[in-house]
């Protein structure tokens, strides 16, 4: 909730209970004078007010006469009290304007909703609330159909579970709300009205006669007005979308975050406020045309894999810091539900044939990566193009580290200015820090110093990002490359060959990971590569990296990674199924003592 | 007195059946329930005096909101300024947008009935304890563990649902007359 409807939902009930100070008062009032969605809010909000205020204190009258009017002088309302007296005022007036009929009429119609629901024949009220009761001989959630359904189990009395393990099923509830289940996935169903979603990812439709069916979630409850909605559920993070129709949604402690209408959600992380989100800008728009409203019942599989897409890109555009977080859940979620066999790795020694060493050696900046061929040719650090006086050449027809690792502590970076250019801002973001540097005119290279120590302090890994920008600051060139600061590059550096050492148990500090297809031979012909950072028992994050070699940043100071135990995996997907593997703890700085 | 013979009786049905519209504006001019009443009774005594004005063929609610518009008035200059929740020039705007509103609250009363008890419990539980057992927000927070924002936060949302349930039920019946 914004500042501002934070301080207008405040006003407005210290006004509405009579409680408002002078600041309250005039910030209403200036509110619904100026904002005419203000004045819209508050007239509405105030006849519910009204209207609640009536329908209960007459419910408490009704109370009242049943029992013989025993309750308690002390147990009426104020609102009560008020309403008593304002009846006995209006039947006073027309009592003195002689009309005793109506004078009564007034006095049973301001007493409230007796009277008024005295209008509505009983069947119609019947009918309205009628949920469908449970049949003894329909199971209280029936299957519809399934699709490659792996281990589905369905209650046959409520409460109970569904469960699915793999693939895909529809069932119906009792009220008639109908649940697409995606595997694997745990739902508990309390009542065809209320169900729990503790894992995994559902596409709700509730009929007209079931509105007001609720879904729980992991720091969440959507509470449904008649519509077609998705809830997933990993871990203790959860996310809703609408695809047609309203959904109120309330955080865990009961709190509204807000209604949601269709192309809107809301995204629950653990430990933070749950934020709404929405089908912003052409691109969301399009990922949401073709399962905006009933279409998303055809394609569950789609509907949310699209809003978690649009969820993502209103987080990359609004909430930027929480990107990372939501890549890494959905990520989870996509590795759990492609989990491949895992085959035991041998991690045995292996020798690279000469005949592969010169075949690879033709293709050499094929296979070094299009960031590393960035380095080179667009701006290239200590390349052979570069206007530094001393030019490292490395000879080497593979493995060639020096377009991706700094070797001084001042590095020369070159590249060509565009015709079109009129400035270009340079970015260069480490684990460590950033350092930005914008060029006004025609410029062709620039001095990066990386550290200010002949030698660095600290591993890292930094992506440079060159942008020329044209006449009214469009965008006319970008150019990126990596470059990596390995400790190993200015000296020596201990190695343990030590078969049976554990190395690496434990890190404090970021991290620089190296990374190459060519360490086995089952994998020297890899294409592409990824890293897989898994904390116990919490967050998951894939890293997609940009060659199949190079070094690999793994921030861990100052991010949501925290202290504990770290599994990573580093795989080459396309040829093997298998990867290098290692654990890693990280405890808080200290003295840690081991007990036995 | 001038009373038309078509207008015999029909000027009680259309008061009483005015009431809790009446009501609705007044309360929304003042900016709460709390001096709402006394203003309606005031109106209700004006309206039974200028009964004679009475015309059946021209709407009553219009009528009873201008009358009610001045009972207003009438009751903010007896008010200190420090009283009052709007300025005029609030009043005034709203009470022009008020005017041609013509909300079947009566309708809605009835259909917040049933909107009541879709709720989940637990809002349920907030607006019978704020409502119906008249618990401040300060007492309800303290046995709850809430802040009074949170609750104000809360009741705001439920009233928005609770509107958005009754105008969709509303939208149903007019489909079915």
């Amino acid at each position: 909730m914004s500042p501002d409807m934070e301080d207008f939902t405040d006003a407005l009930e210290a006004v509405l209970n009579g409680s408002a100070d002078a600041a309250q008062r005039c910030f209403l009032d200036v509110c619904v004078r100026e904002d005419p969605g203000c004045r819209r809010a508050y007239c509405e909000q105030m006849e519910l007010h009204i209207l609640l205020r009536v329908s209960h204190a007459c419910e408490d009258r009704s109370v009242a006469g049943s029992d013989g009017g025993s309750q308690s002088e002390s147990a009426r309302t104020g609102a009560e009290v008020t309403d008593r007296t304002f009846s006995r005022g209006v039947a006073e007036a027309l009592r003195r304007s002689g009309w005793r009929k109506i004078a009564a009429l007034a006095a049973l119609l301001l007493g409230g909703a007796v009277l008024v629901r005295e209008w509505v024949p009983a069947t119609a009220w019947k009918a309205d609330l009628r949920i469908p009761s449970g049949d003894a001989s329909v199971p209280p959630v029936q299957l519809v159909h399934q699709s490659r359904a792996e281990r589905l189990e369905l209650p046959h009395v409520l409460p109970g579970y569904v469960k699915l393990a793999k693939g895909e099923a529809k069932v119906r509830l009792s009220s008639g709300v109908e649940l697409s289940l995606l595997g694997p996935l745990s739902l508990e169903v309390e009542s065809g009205m209320e169900a729990r979603l503790d894992e995994g990812r559902l596409l709700a439709w509730v009929p007209p006669r079931a509105s007001g069916f609720t879904v729980r979630a992991p720091g969440l409850t959507a509470w449904d007005i008649g519509t077609v909605f998705s809830v997933a559920a990993e871990g203790e993070n959860s996310s809703l979308f609408v695809f047609k129709g309203s959904v109120q949604v309330l955080d865990a402690s009961g709190d509204g975050v807000d209604l949601c209408e269709a192309g809107e959600g809301v995204r629950s992380i653990k430990g933070r406020t749950p934020f709404k989100v929405a089908t912003e800008g052409g691109a969301a728009g399009s990922l949401f045309a073709p399962v905006c409203g009933h279409a998303a019942l055809a394609q569950p599989q789609k509907a949310l894999a699209v809003a978690r897409q649009i969820t993502e890109l209103w987080i990359a555009k609004y909430v930027p810091e929480e990107a990372s977080l939501v890549r890494s859940a959905a990520q989870r979620e996509a590795a759990i539900r492609n989990a491949p066999q895992r085959l035991v790795f041998q991690k045995s020694a292996w020798v690279r044939s000469p005949a592969s060493r010169l075949q690879e050696g033709s293709g050499n900046m094929k296979i070094i990566g299009a960031a590393s061929i960035l380095a080179a040719a667009a701006m290239g650090a200590q390349t052979a193009g570069a206007t530094s006086g001393s030019v490292v050449v490395n000879a080497s027809p593979c493995n060639n580290r020096h377009w991706m690792t700094v070797f001084t502590n001042e590095v020369p970076l070159v590249w060509e200015w565009p015709s079109n250019a009129v400035r270009a801002n340079l970015a260069i973001v480490g684990m460590s820090g950033a350092v930005a540097t914008n060029f006004t005119g025609l410029t062709t290279n620039y001095l990066w110093r990386a550290f200010a120590a002949d030698k660095p302090i600290a591993e890292d890994v930094y992506d440079l990002t060159l942008t020329f920008l044209g006449g009214g600051d469009a965008v006319v060139g970008v150019q990126t490359s990596r470059l990596a600061v390995v400790t190993g590059a200015f000296g020596k550096t201990s190695v343990d060959t030590k078969a049976e050492a554990t190395p690496w148990p434990t890190i404090s500090e970021n991290v620089v990971i190296p990374y190459n297809a060519g360490w086995a031979q089952a994998t020297v012909n890899a294409t592409n590569s990824q890293l897989v950072i898994a904390k116990q028992e919490g967050l998951v994050q894939t890293n997609r990296l940009p060659a199949t070699e190079g070094y690999f940043g793994w921030k861990i100071k100052r991010s949501e990674w925290g202290y504990g135990t770290f599994s990573l995996a580093l795989m080459f997907p396309g040829t093997v199924t298998n990867g290098w593997d290692a654990v890693l703890m990280r405890v808080p700085d200290g003295m840690m003592i081991r007990l036995y | 007195v001038r009373q038309s013979e078509k207008g015999e009786g029909l000027f009680e049905m259309e008061l009483a059946g005015a009431q809790l519209a009446l009501l609705s504006y007044i309360a929304k001019l003042l900016g709460g329930l709390q001096d709402a009443h006394d203003v309606l009774q005031e109106t209700n005594l004006t309206l039974c005096r200028e009964r004679a004005d009475f015309d059946p063929d021209r709407p009553f609610l219009a009528w009873a909101r201008t009358v009610a518009y001045y009972a207003v008035m009438t009751w903010r200059k007896r008010q200190a300024r420090s009283r009052l929740v709007f300025s005029d020039e609030t009043v005034a705007l709203m009470a022009e947008g008020l005017a041609c509103d013509v909300d079947p609250v009566d309708e809605r009363l009835v259909l917040l009935e049933a909107c009541k008890k879709k709720l989940p419990q637990m809002m349920r539980d907030l607006i019978d304890s704020y409502y119906a057992q008249g618990e401040r927000l300060a007492a309800i927070g303290v046995r709850l563990g809430r802040t009074e924002g949170s609750l104000a936060n809360s009741l705001y949302h439920i009233r928005g649902l609770l509107k958005k349930c009754v105008e969709e039920r509303l939208a149903q019946t007019e489909r079915c007359l």
